[in-house]
């Protein structure tokens, strides 16, 4: 959907993009409680990736015919999910992408010594553990 | 902290600037969410708390009765905790949870707090694991160790304009105990 914006940027880029347009959307939205950050922080960006930014919230207030402020939380996880998987697509698709690192990173977090004893630490799974042998 | 004798609440519920502030603090966030605070932001955690655990349980017209279910810790782990029951591969929830945690590593990652290869470690593991992973863990959060950190969210950051809300940007792991309440 965003494809004319974002296929010339790498990941890191295109988070960066992710993140404004995150903040733009919630601008006038109360903070919600799992994912409170947002609305707080400022991350400024380069003006190129603002200026993608500006024509992103064009094109999101066209279709949806609504400022960028009031759209829905529905539509909002719809357009934050398409930019979050399309930066994990082209993260994997970069040249030092390593298959073998997030197992090597869920392997360190699950053997990893909590300061809380009284909380279930049990391992992370990843969703293809059978095929991972993890 | 605190010192001497305690032989009731009052002595050891916090005043500050002449008010009693609560006793404790409660915040719900995921499994995930828990560990990758406690492996990545050395033990850092950013907690959106309530002075009750269950605002229903005031009654229609009470103090907290203005609390929405978004905001009230109960209803948030319990909702959280029947979409992961039902392993729901297209929980709202859920998905907000592994975008939310992205873009906290976006922050940490412009603050200098991670580098590069650990922003995308996290991104790797948030978009690999399982949905179990997205457990809710209730925070328990004594008020007197926060005092210094623990501020009043906002009218515009409330999910309702006379809620009462805080917020702790770094909340130490030694200043809380979190717990599983199913």
């Amino acid at each position: 959907m965003f494809e004319k914006w974002t296929k010339h940027l790498n990941h890191i880029d295109l988070r960066a993009v992710t993140y404004n347009i995150a903040r733009r959307i919630r601008r006038k939205k109360p903070i919600y409680p799992l994912d409170p950050v947002p609305q707080t922080k400022s991350l400024p960006i380069p003006e190129e990736l603002s200026k993608i930014v500006d024509e992103i919230q064009a094109e999101i207030e066209a279709r949806y015919r609504t400022p960028i402020d009031q759209i829905d939380e529905e539509t909002e996880y719809k357009i934050l999910k398409e930019f979050s998987d399309l930066s994990y697509e082209k993260m994997k698709a970069s040249p030092d992408y390593d298959p073998e690192r997030v197992k090597k990173a869920v392997e360190a977090m699950n053997n990893m010594t909590l300061y809380h004893k009284s909380i279930r630490h049990t391992p992370i799974k990843l969703v293809d553990d059978e095929r991972t042998g993890i | 902290m605190l010192t001497g004798r305690v032989s009731d609440f009052s002595e050891i519920r916090p005043v500050v600037g002449g008010k009693a502030m609560p006793l404790v603090l409660y915040s719900v966030n995921t499994y995930l969410a828990y560990m990758i605070n406690e492996r990545f932001y050395e033990g850092k955690h950013h907690a959106w708390c309530s002075e009750i655990f269950d605002a229903r349980a005031n009654g229609q017209w009470g103090r907290y009765a203005s609390i929405p279910p978004t905001s009230n810790p109960y209803e948030i782990y319990h909702n959280l905790y029947e979409e992961v029951r039902r392993g729901d591969r297209h929980s709202a929830k859920i998905e907000a949870n592994r975008e939310g945690i992205l873009l906290g590593a976006d922050i940490k990652r412009r603050y200098g707090v991670i580098d590069q290869n650990q922003r995308t470690e996290i991104e790797e593991i948030v978009k690999s694991v399982e949905i179990s992973d997205f457990r809710p863990i209730l925070y328990v959060i004594p008020y007197s160790n926060v005092v210094a950190d623990v501020r009043e969210a906002t009218v515009e950051e409330r999910a309702h304009p006379l809620s009462l809300e805080f917020i702790i940007e770094s909340l130490d792991s030694q200043h809380f105990d979190p717990i599983e309440v199913i």
